[in-house]
């Protein structure tokens, strides 16, 4: 880990920001004290199982109930007549959406049904005293089913004649748009461009592999009201969305719903899961129902990354300046849309937002298959995106003959220019600082060869790749991004501070806590952290796309000048006491004290101001607490240039990661430890995504063929390398004391450095992914023709 | 199922009411609210439900999820909630763990702390190897190893250290815990249709998983006699239910390419659990062991109470799913030579280790003057039985140890094998990787440096 500051040092005094200071949290879960879903127990709780669908297009003919209905200990048996009719996406994302910018999240599903579009699909739910009669009830249900005939491939259920997943829905395609800031003429470009280059490929369905499976528990308390417990990435988008969408009868107010410790998240939690079912329950049997998934019922239902099938082109001058850019998408939805819609522009707009270029065009499709749900992963399209877009770059750099870093330094956009996202200026952007001091730490100077190099002699052979990317700090603009912060005084100046963001493993309520103390003037370890409840917190729209630091932290930013400014001014008749006589403007509060600036020496604490506008029978008068609120109008982007060194074993096909360093604008950094965490973390699952991870569906019967954590492989401490993070900092005006986000970018560079890597080392592009031995082995046998991937859900077509 | 008796967390405990196929995860998240320990897989990969269960040998690492109470009789039991010290002190590993964020979603962590707690007990420095059963999908790693190189110079804390409580014999007809082979077998004869539990990392799956009653359970980890290893001049004798754990070492002393196989079986975890003798017993065609024992040449002893027989280990396994093993009948103990400098395993799978070999071969071909005078070659994962390689042998022997003999004997691989497509690999990658194993063999023969750990793939 290393830090680079680029304005020559950090001439400021900070008490608590840029300190490795520990978490809130941490010591509940190193102690196995932190408390989960599935750990609650709760007087009256009853447990729900779920009857899936065993095949993977089917009508139910009739269900038979009444021998699971008669189990002594179950408490209810529904099925489809028994749910609501209305239909629901489980993405919660189109409650935060403007129709402008995107009209497409078709509400599809149901929360039982009778008619199944994929073997995930539920068609009864049972609730017992335990979960033992609610897993044998569920062996009573007879089904009888009118087998339809399914369709796998994306390409395949497009084509006329195939079957139908949705009845209203022509030709499969769930959503189909241009890219609203499509510009310019490409056609134009492509034709008068000296070099033009094509590339085509699909990334795999990465399943996200929370550590804890899916788990809800709902319960209607004496008044009716309802009260939902779960891992929840955005609860209160959630309860909008189940009010909305789901249960009609609802409103927003009548939810509350409370995030207990979360375990993990990575996007699949950005959506509605066991809730709605747990619901369906706890107003069948009027008792609280809890619902936990297995971990083969996570594999075969909801979710994973969307296999997005991409063809990119780029069309240059012979100097390296990029003219045009086309990119178009066939993505997989799965049975329903989520998030695969979504995410498919949000490739897009990374992918055609990177470089400098007037001609610009791109399209999506989002097509239906009788597959599971598909939706948003970590990076949310962009890891996807760059897995082609940074392959494509990197053939026109070979037919140029330029050095790769060269091209790319010359076509990105720069601080000050246009920015793609939406029409305003790209206000900080630090990636140039990220390619070069990258490069000069990696040592790309001497590893890369050149392009005309003779490739290594021997069974091992060594290659380097790089891929950059631009991602968010929250998507402004576009999403309702806006976040509330509170901050009250105890009577000992200890402080509550009272915020959204779900803790889902990345640290966010400690960084947070870090901004308040050193705007507020209270010390970090007496700041109390309060979070995870609807009723208290701030509405919200989650921790997704590297948000929270940003935007939260604004607001966290906000609330705390105002406390700040607030004890200073009730600190005046403090000092007058002791015959000081200043001014609030002259005050300091910090670190837990305040005192006339220039002489701590006359400090007093805050805890005695904080204590007498709460109990001075005199003076008394309000408790001193303020809220603080921001909106972000931008997406204001965080970058990141990535550099691998590999080995290809051209006996097995397997590649080994060398070495593999990353450098982040970071703006600034709250948390180094944290932020270098991120930075493990995503790039660790970039390399499950680049070389093992696979979602193998049986072409005939849509059967989840790796459905549990020894077939799967996604890597252990055995299979990934450490890898360098580099910080590149340069407070951001915009960012709370400078910051943007880090979460999601890591895992973005990955697969495409792996996979340029790859062909440094053996002259053959992967078009799929993962990037398996067995592929590899395959394209060396066949002088560079890739294997089809036959035992790959993803179909092998290319665009 | 009869009394059984066990530690938890330092404390005394009884269980009587409980059946003999219930888990520890269960029973300590069910019946004694201790939710620390968690569920992430429910079949013994992840590691989110290790706990740390003593006995004479020392601790070990176990997942709870596929540990059956009686497995504990006589054993001492400490979950994540008794890792810290009684007065609330934090554990080496936990102080370690906070200090280097080696905790994020921390869903893994109680799991992650056990084992390192494990492996600090036992003054370990191979992290990875220790910690390779965790799976953890928000740290990248890293932080947890750091964590755990910080924590190794600190003391083993007096409270960690559990005695091994007493335990009296249990002789009950559903749920049998014989003190030696020879009461087992006696009991195996009279209850011919009964399950045998050593490890109970296949068996575990059965009931997890396959939600199966199990009839009638005996429990070996009492029968001494049947965890022996004994190293002779000539041979080594190797217990049935000797763990694969205790079998490591012995191995890498006299066959340090198999016992570096054994480093990439399973986990950590699931070694501690697993023996020899269940890997061999359940017939599986993609057992680990069986390729390289049949290289080796093993002997493998069948008894009932009153009669034994031995047969050449690869003769065991007769189909797919069926074995020569008839009822009554137990795995007893397994022979192998004590030496054979030729031997060599190669392990391919899609992880280094915790995964299920796409194809493991295992080589073993003797060289006098240049010319091939005898080889085992066996493989599995390539038919449905582990398998020798009947055609290449013949090819290799009688023939100059040259490498157009090899290439020659690469051609009849086909012959021999024809592996199935399936997730792990497809057909074609299995074949051209079996004849590339061959090709490796010959080099590494000839000098070139090559090992078992550079195979993964």
């Amino acid at each position: 880990m290393k830090t680079i500051r680029l304005d020559g040092g950090d001439t400021e005094d900070l008490l608590y920001v840029g300190k490795d200071l520990q978490k809130p949290d941490v010591t509940q879960k190193v102690t196995g004290k932190a408390v989960y879903t599935d750990d609650i127990d709760m007087p009256g709780l009853t447990e729900g199982r779920l009857l899936h669908c065993p095949h993977a297009f089917a009508r139910v003919k009739s269900i038979d109930i009444s021998r699971a209905a008669a189990l002594p200990g179950v408490l209810a048996v529904l099925t489809a007549k028994d749910a609501p009719e209305a239909r629901f996406s489980r993405s919660t994302m189109a409650e935060a959406l403007p129709s402008f910018a995107f009209d497409g999240e078709r509400q599809d599903q149901r929360i039982l049904t009778d008619i199944c579009r994929y073997r995930g699909d539920c068609v009864a739910a049972v609730a017992a005293e335990d979960i033992y009669i609610a897993e044998q009830a569920l062996d009573l249900i007879e089904v009888e089913y009118e087998l339809l005939d399914p369709v796998f491939d994306p390409f395949e259920a497009m084509k006329p004649g195939a079957p139908k997943v949705h009845d209203d829905v022509q030709n499969n395609i769930a959503f189909e748009m241009d890219h609203p800031f499509n510009m310019g003429d490409t056609k134009k470009a492509f034709a008068e461009a000296d070099v033009v280059v094509e590339f085509s490929g699909v990334n795999s369905r990465q399943k996200h592999l929370h550590m804890e499976t899916d788990s809800a528990i709902a319960h209607f308390d004496e008044t009716g009201r309802l009260t939902v417990i779960s891992p929840s990435q955005g609860p209160h988008l959630g309860k909008k969305h189940l009010s909305e969408r789901v249960f009609k009868d609802l409103s927003d107010g009548d939810i509350r719903w409370i995030s207990p410790a979360i375990g993990g998240g990575f996007g699949a939690r950005l959506a509605l899961g066991l809730e709605p079912v747990a619901v369906l329950l706890a107003r069948a049997t009027g008792r609280p129902v809890r619902v936990t998934s297995t971990r083969e019922e996570d594999f075969n239902g909801y979710s994973s990354r969307t296999d997005q099938h991409q063809k990119v082109r780029l069309a240059a001058m012979k100097d390296g300046t990029v003219v045009g850019i086309e990119q178009h998408i066939v993505s997989d939805a799965g049975a329903y849309l989520s998030h695969s819609a979504t995410t498919s522009l949000v490739n897009m707009q990374k992918s055609l937002g990177l470089f400098r270029c007037d001609n610009v065009f791109g399209h999506v499709k989002v097509v239906y298959t009788n597959t599971p749900v598909t939706a948003g992963f970590r990076g949310y399209g962009n890891a996807e995106g760059a897995f082609v877009l940074q392959q494509a770059i990197d053939m026109l750099a070979e037919k140029l003959g330029m050095d790769p870093i060269e091209l790319r330094s010359k076509n990105i956009r720069k601080e000050g220019e246009q920015s793609f996202f939406l029409p305003c200026k790209l206000e900080h952007s630090k990636l140039q600082e990220c390619i070069d001091e990258g490069a000069k730490e990696f040592g790309w100077a001497e590893k890369f060869r050149g392009w005309d190099r003779p490739r290594d002699e021997g069974r091992f052979k060594r290659g380097v790749g790089m891929s950059i990317l631009n991602h968010a700090s929250g998507a402004g603009g576009f999403l309702l991004e806006h976040s509330s912060a509170i901050m009250k005084l105890q009577a000992d100046g200890s402080a509550n501070l009272v915020i959204s963001p779900c803790e889902m493993g990345q640290g966010i309520l400690g960084a947070l806590a870090q901004v308040a103390a050193e705007l507020s003037g209270v010390p970090y370890e007496r700041i109390r952290v309060v979070t995870g409840d609807t009723d208290v917190t701030l509405f919200d729209i989650g921790s997704h796309a590297s948000r929270s630091m940003f935007v939260v932290g604004n607001a966290v930013a906000d609330c705390a000048r105002k406390i700040n400014a607030i004890i200073r001014e009730r600190a005046v008749p403090h000092f007058e006491k002791r015959q000081i006589h200043v001014t609030a403007d002259q005050l300091v509060a910090r670190g837990g004290e305040i005192y006339p600036e220039g002489q701590p020496d006359k400090a007093i604490p805050i805890g005695e101001v904080a204590h007498d506008e709460i109990y001075n029978f005199t003076d008394a008068g309000s408790q001193i607490s303020a809220s603080g609120s921001y909106l972000s109008n931008s997406h204001h982007p965080n970058h990141q240039a990535a550099f691998a060194e590999v080995e290809v074993d051209t006996e097995t096909g397997y590649v080994s990661i060398i070495r593999y360093l990353a450098a982040h604008d970071i703006g600034r950094t709250i948390n180094p430890l944290l932020v270098e965490s991120q930075m493990q973390g995503s790039a660790v699952q970039g390399f499950g995504f680049a070389l093992k991870e696979d979602f193998v569906l049986d072409q005939k019967t849509g059967e989840v063929l790796n459905d549990t954590l020894l077939t799967y492989t996604a890597p252990t401490v055995m299979d990934v390398p450490e890898i360098d993070a580099l910080m590149i900092e340069d407070p951001f005006e915009k960012g709370p004391l400078g910051a943007k986000g880090v979460g999601e970018a890591g895992v973005v560079n990955p697969a495409a450095a792996v996979a340029n890597a790859i062909y440094d080392a053996i002259g053959v592009r992967l078009h799929s992914l993962p990037m398996s031995p067995e592929k590899i082995l395959a394209m060396l046998q066949n002088d560079g023709e890739e294997h089809p991937a036959g035992s790959s859900h993803v179909s092998g077509q290319r665009l | 199922m009869p009394e059984i008796a066990f530690t938890l967390n330092g404390t005394p405990v009884r269980v009587a009411d409980a059946a003999p196929t219930r888990t520890l995860l269960d029973w300590l998240r069910e019946e004694r609210g201790l939710t620390g320990t968690k569920e992430g897989c429910n079949e013994g990969d992840c590691g989110a439900c290790t706990v740390m269960v003593t006995d004479a040998a020392g601790p070990k690492a176990l997942n709870a999820c596929i540990l059956f109470l009686p497995q504990l009789h006589g054993k001492a039991v400490r979950t994540v909630e008794g890792i810290a010290g009684p007065d609330g002190t934090l554990h080496p590993v936990q102080k370690a763990m906070v200090a280097e964020h080696g905790s994020q979603c921390g869903f893994c962590t109680p799991g992650f702390v056990v084992s390192m707690a494990v492996a600090h007990a036992q003054g370990r420095t191979d992290h990875d190897d220790a910690l390779a059963g965790n799976l953890c999908r928000c740290t990248g790693y890293a932080p947890i190893i750091r964590a755990a190189e910080t924590a190794r110079a600190d003391p083993v804390p007096d409270w960690i250290r559990d005695d091994v409580p007493k335990a009296a014999p249990v002789r009950d007809g559903a749920c049998f815990i014989p003190e030696t082979a020879d009461e087992l077998a006696t009991w195996y004869e009279a209850h011919p249709d009964a399950t045998l539990v050593a490890g109970a990392t296949d068996v575990g799956l059965w009931v997890t998983k396959g939600l199966r009653d199990l009839g009638p359970v005996a429990f070996l980890h009492r029968c001494r006699c049947l965890q022996q290893v004994h190293v002779y001049k000539d041979q080594i004798v190797i217990g049935a239910a000797v763990t694969m754990t205790d079998l490591m070492p012995v191995l890498r002393k006299h066959h340090p390419s198999y016992g570096e196989m054994v480093r990439r079986y399973g986990s950590e975890q699931v070694r501690n659990a697993a023996t020899i003798g269940g890997n061999i017993a359940n017939g599986s065609p993609i057992g680990d062991n069986p390729p390289a024992l049949i290289a080796l040449g093993a002997t493998l002893r069948l008894r009932t109470a009153h009669s034994a027989r031995e047969m050449p280990i690869e003769d065991f396994f007769v189909d797919y799913g069926r074995q020569d093993r008839r009822p009554g009948e137990l795995v007893d103990r397994i022979d192998i030579p004590a030496s054979a400098p030729a031997l060599r395993v190669y392990k391919l799978s899609k992880r280094f280790d915790q995964d299920i070999s796409a194809v493991c071969g295992a080589f073993n071909v003797t060289v006098g003057d240049g010319v091939v005078a005898g080889a085992r070659i066996a493989f599995g994962g390539m038919a449905g039985i582990p398998k020798r390689a009947a055609h290449v042998e013949a090819a290799l022997t009688g023939q100059a140890w040259t490498e157009a003999t090899i290439r020659a004997a690469m051609a009849e691989m086909a012959r021999d094998f024809t592996p199935m497509t399936d997730m792990r690999a497809s057909a074609a990658y299995r074949l051209a990787a079996a004849e590339n194993m061959l090709l490796r063999y010959f080099h590494e023969l000839g000098g070139q440096p090559v090992n078992v750990l550079e195979v993964s793939a």
